[in-house]
């Protein structure tokens, strides 16, 4: 260990000015967690925080009161919370139902959403669209940071390895209406012209004969249908979702990145951070999810009436956890590095040592969160 | 050995379970004791990037999944021609069509994985496979393609790549699990959402358990007398893992255990090798 580990600046003092915190990060690092705990922690310091989670472990869900699958906001009831005047609204996106009341509300009539909703294509379209529950998340954004109702808004977004996959399905969306598939696939006679042969326009319609059959659907009158009913809808759902990717590139939010300290993760996170950074968007914040706790400062005298075999059992044990803090250390090492190179100054990542009593109750959730704000109340490892 | 099949090993699971790493080891292993193996990645394109920087042993060829390149191959078939096929990939319609449809994707990747397996370079294919929810959408569109498609060539294509993939000696699907909660609580799901769909998995792979350093009764005795908290953490950790994948067992029936590699510990190596060659015995039979 060599000397005093630089100062880490909890989020805390980067919150200032900010109406937003984006987590992001793949699968399995506990960004659900993070975010919920920020979100308490937050809200316990007597602000009014909404905190969006994505699919929280079930007892993780226990916790925020958010046992059913929907989309209804629910208050958190914590005593410190409440004593101090703070407020929790806690939410688990579910993506269909965000989809179906945007339908209702952006449609041209309650006629036009009731043959969009009706309509197959739109099941295929809004459950499996890839990407969709980012999508749908950015949409449940824009009503949050419109309505103002909060100080502060905390996301949480699906597993992601590259920005493409929070970011792409608006992009996506937007490019089939830009090029004006989706009236090609309405009439194929338009294909001609604009795929530039017979052969192409045969082609397309044969690929569409053939989805249909693969997706059980009649995609190509449904498409039509789809196609003037849901235009418009569409449109404004991008727009809304370009507004939201603007307050994303803005000073007003800090996107924290999670990571598990062990070298494939550190990989992950580096080239889901550079995605992120060509797309426009700034990892401003680091936090090294399950940690190792650390070791003791001296290690204790075996037990008097240990055999020699119990003896060779529990340093066999020392030596594994030993390696194992050793590579999580050169983990970190290699992700600091990074940040370095990249200009950052140090103070912007975190770690936090795994908690082996879970996150079984708000006062953990509380405990965790307010290690996230204020890393001075917890012990940096060296 | 016969030299004229060629067997797919399919991996799926939740992220950050270790697909990526068993997929590198088991190809390895695989190459050694059984000649020349494909590596496939599936597009997840930081993870692409993260392992490409590794060298492969000779007998290893990582194949990377073009799905541009791939689709323009599925269209080649189609329309019969090359060029028309590539014009076709460069009209901005047809890119946004092809982006949107929903199971065009899907029918490109597992047919690319067809014709892998039947070009006999190689006697083990690996796929390092996208996570659960995905893997399913991708091994049932031939099938879906093939029942109610009847006639042409993409039709008999189609039933070919089904045929693979309903094949539970010729494509070998196992689902990688890690010894917590949510990836084990997925694994189960998967199984039973494959099985529905007609696949067979071959079952469940359970990645990072931390090794056997310690007997019951010396963990016992530990457990109660130790004084040292990084024994407390290991057993208490390790504990942990066991009952999970005691419900796994419950659950899901079948399972292999990789251990977590730790320096000093040989166990997560010796898993490996056992594996690949309970996969080389399977394959053979």
């Amino acid at each position: 260990m060599s000397g005093a580990a630089p100062k880490s600046a909890g989020v805390a003092s980067l919150l200032k000015g900010r109406r937003l915190v984006f987590f992001v990060g793949e699968g399995g690092v506990g960004k659900t967690s993070c975010a919920a705990a920020l979100a308490l922690a937050f809200a316990a310091r007597g602000k009014s925080v909404a905190v969006l989670t994505i699919d929280p472990a079930p007892r993780l869900g226990d916790a925020l009161g958010l046992e059913a699958i929907d989309a209804e906001w629910r208050d958190v009831g914590h005593a410190t919370l409440i004593r101090n005047g703070g407020r929790l609204a806690a939410s688990r996106l579910d993506t269909k139902s965000v989809f179906d009341r945007l339908v209702t509300r952006l449609a041209p009539s309650p006629n036009a959403a009731r043959k969009i909703l009706d309509n197959p294509i739109y099941a295929s379209v809004s459950g499996q669209l890839s990407g969709a529950d980012s999508y749908m998340a950015f949409q449940q954004l824009h009503d949050l940071l419109g309505a103002n109702d909060f100080d502060l808004v905390v996301v949480d977004t699906p597993p992601a390895a590259h920005a493409d996959e929070i970011l792409g399905a608006p992009a996506r969306l937007a490019r089939l209406l830009e090029t004006g598939a989706i009236s090609v696939i309405a009439d194929p006679a338009l294909a001609v012209a604009r795929a530039g042969s017979k052969i192409a326009a045969f082609t397309i319609r044969w690929l569409l004969k053939a989805l249909e059959r693969v997706t059980g659907t009649t995609l190509r009158s449904d498409l039509a249908d789809f196609a003037l009913g849901f235009h418009d809808v569409v449109a404004s759902l991008s727009e809304r979702a370009t507004e939201v990717t603007e307050i994303l590139r803005s000073s007003e939010t800090l996107v924290v990145e999670v990571v598990r300290p062990d070298a494939r993760s550190v990989a992950v996170a580096r080239a889901l951070r550079s995605s992120l950074e060509i797309a426009g968007l700034t990892v401003g914040y680091t936090l090294v999810n399950r940690h190792t706790p650390p070791a003791p400062a001296e290690a204790p005298a075996p037990s008097e009436d240990a055999s020699p075999e119990m003896l060779a059992a529990e340093a066999r044990i020392v030596a594994a956890i030993t390696a194992l803090r050793l590579e999580e250390n050169e983990a970190v090492e290699k992700l600091k590095a990074m940040l370095v190179t990249e200009g950052e100054r140090d103070g912007r990542l975190l770690r936090l040592t795994e908690s082996e009593s879970g996150l079984e109750s708000l006062d953990a959730l509380l405990e965790l969160g307010e290690r996230i704000l204020d890393s001075e109340a917890s012990t940096e490892q060296a | 050995m016969p030299s004229s099949r060629t067997t797919v090993l399919y991996l799926t699971g939740k992220g950050g379970v270790g697909k990526t790493f068993l997929a590198e080891r088991l190809a390895a292993e695989l190459g050694r004791l059984s000649g020349r193996v494909g590596l496939v990645s599936m597009p997840r394109a930081s993870e692409a990037r993260a392992s490409a920087e590794q060298r492969h042993p000779p007998e290893i060829e990582a194949v990377a999944l073009d799905e541009r390149a791939a689709l323009g191959q599925l269209l080649a078939r189609v329309v019969g021609l090359r060029l028309v096929a590539d014009r076709l990939l460069d009209s901005s319609t047809f890119s946004a069509v092809a982006a949107a449809a929903p199971g065009l994707r899907e029918l490109v990747i597992v047919s690319f994985l067809e014709e892998l397996a039947t070009r006999d370079r190689y006697r083990f294919v690996v796929v390092d496979g996208p996570a659960t929810g995905h893997s399913l959408a991708l091994l049932t569109a031939p099938a879906r393609f093939a029942r109610l498609a009847p006639l042409g060539s993409p039709a008999r294509r189609a039933r070919a790549v089904s045929e693979l993939v309903s094949d539970p000696h010729r494509f070998v699907i196992s689902i990688v699990a890690a010894p917590e909660e949510l990836a084990a609580r997925e694994a189960v799901e998967g199984l039973a959402r494959l099985r529905e769909a007609g696949i067979a998995p071959r079952g469940v792979i359970v990645n990072g358990i931390y090794p056997e350093l310690a007997t019951l009764s010396e963990s016992e005795w530990l457990a109660s007398h130790s004084r040292h908290p990084d024994v407390k953490l290991y057993l208490a950790r390790r504990a942990r893992q066991l009952a999970i994948v005691e419900g796994l067992a419950r659950d899901a029936g079948a399972l292999e255990i990789v251990p977590r590699e730790l320096a000093g510990t040989q166990s997560a190596a010796t898993q490996l090798e056992e594996l690949a060659g309970r996969f080389v015995r399977e394959a053979e039979a």
